[in-house]
């Protein structure tokens, strides 16, 4: 039935496309703009005169006095907090999580190699022999403070469920240059070892290689790194994935 | 060299784009835009679902394009390098617009659909052939979404050209695919359209 969807769609496209004269309009439009653009000199660097300058200097220093004088915004918080929250907010999204990986399994015959989550964007990847280990979720977070204010905000984070004792290099997020290189080994006592080499792109520029033992569930601190006045927090979460019936 | 000469014969994609850029041969320009301002302005408009804007997109998307031609690297086909230009420019159109939600969906993505969708002919899809179901169904769709199913579906590129044009990995866009045509089915499951 999928394929009557399919079939309306491209019935419905079929009725939108412009017809021969709305096209002939259109490519002439193109052709015209592209003819008045290339007849245009080509735009030089100003130099902007010292009057300008200056007035581009007092408008930036009422800015900044602006900016000193208002209330500092309560948005960052303390670090018991945010560890706390993070711990929550693992919990709530578990279940989100997990039926998401059992779907993606399902439409991909249980090839699925991996599944990334990164704000809204999901990336997944397939592997031709499927993995034969336990599956588990994976939350890499980065907090940030700055030495002045001190309080911690949390400015990357990024879901993985991938399988244990399979070594996986991947990009979790294509519209950035991140990459996460990963592998993880079943402990007793409901513990997992995760070593990881995480590249960020974005919002920081931050390499940091890790191996930690983490408690299914607890919100462990995998690194911490300080780069001129910021310093910056690593967490790492985990929990396996129950498997699907 | 006239644009009869030059239309005479078909000349490939990279043969007009190694004209332009050594020659920046008008002739060459007029065929390469003649022969793609349809199929981007097709392409585009499910993905912008105005056809104002659909016009607007196609024209910056092939000024983008000649502007870029020097960039072209003739590793991907043309048409790939074309269409992943449009989508870009209709990503950035979408958001300097500020549509979302209710209106067009750039990034959300919701996620209460069912556990499983019933594909069977047992279910009996009568669906509604107007134009506005397909139109308003379509806007609920995450941008990312309604790309994947307009580069499979309407445009019948496969998964792995798709995911070229969509710079991510043929699997993602399969998921993209199966969300977007779960939530195709259940939006018009629940205007009735069944």
């Amino acid at each position: 039935m999928k394929n009557v969807i399919d079939q309306k769609l491209r019935d419905w496209a079929a009725e939108q496309r412009p017809s021969a004269e709305q096209s002939s309009s259109l490519t002439a439009s193109v052709l015209k703009a592209w003819q008045q653009k290339s007849r245009l000199p080509k735009p030089r660097p100003r130099n902007l005169s010292p009057v300008v300058w200056t007035g581009i200097a007092t408008t930036l220093a009422a800015a900044l006095i602006v900016v000193f004088m208002l209330p500092k915004a309560s948005s960052v918080a303390s670090l018991d907090t945010l560890l706390s929250s993070e711990r929550k907010s693992f919990q709530d999204d578990i279940t989100r999580i997990t039926h998401l990986f059992q779907e993606a399994e399902t439409l991909f015959d249980n090839q699925l190699h991996w599944l990334s989550q990164s704000g809204q964007a999901t990336e997944l990847g397939l592997a031709a022999t499927p993995p034969t280990g336990d599956a588990f979720t994976l939350r890499f977070t980065l907090l940030s403070r700055s030495h002045d204010n001190g309080g911690w905000q949390r400015i990357w984070s990024t879901d993985l469920v991938a399988h244990d004792d399979d070594y996986l290099e991947i990009t979790p997020d294509s519209s950035r240059a991140t990459t996460i290189s990963l592998w993880m080994h079943r402990l007793k006592n409901n513990q997992l070892f995760v070593e990881s080499h995480l590249q960020l792109d974005s919002p920081r520029s931050i390499q940091t290689a890790t191996s930690e033992v983490l408690s299914f569930g607890e919100v462990h601190t995998a690194a911490r790194i300080t780069d001129n006045n910021t310093e910056y927090l690593l967490l790492q979460t985990a929990t396996p994935i129950p498997c699907s019936s | 060299m006239s644009v009869k000469d030059v239309a005479q014969y078909t000349i490939a994609d990279t043969e007009l784009v190694r004209r332009i850029t050594a020659d920046n041969c008008p002739a060459a320009t007029s065929v390469l835009v003649e022969r793609y301002a349809s199929r981007v302005r097709a392409f585009v408009y499910p993905l912008l679902l105005n056809h104002a804007d659909a016009d607007d997109v196609t024209q910056i998307a092939l000024l983008r394009a000649l502007d870029n031609l020097a960039s072209y690297r003739f590793q991907a086909a043309f048409s790939t390098w074309l269409y992943r230009i449009a989508v870009n420019v209709a990503k950035n159109y979408l958001r300097q617009q500020n549509r979302h939600n209710s209106c067009l969906s750039i990034d959300a993505e919701v996620n209460n659909l069912p556990s499983s969708i019933d594909y069977s002919p047992v279910a009996q899809l009568e669906l509604n052939e107007t134009a506005d179901n397909i139109k308003s169904a379509l806007q609920e769709l995450p941008f990312d979404q309604r790309t994947a199913i307009t580069l499979v579906v309407i445009e019948g590129h496969d998964y792995q050209t798709a995911a070229a044009i969509s710079k991510c990995n043929p699997a993602t866009l399969r998921w993209r695919l199966h969300r977007a045509r779960q939530r195709l089915f259940q939006i018009l499951s629940e205007r009735g359209d069944l």
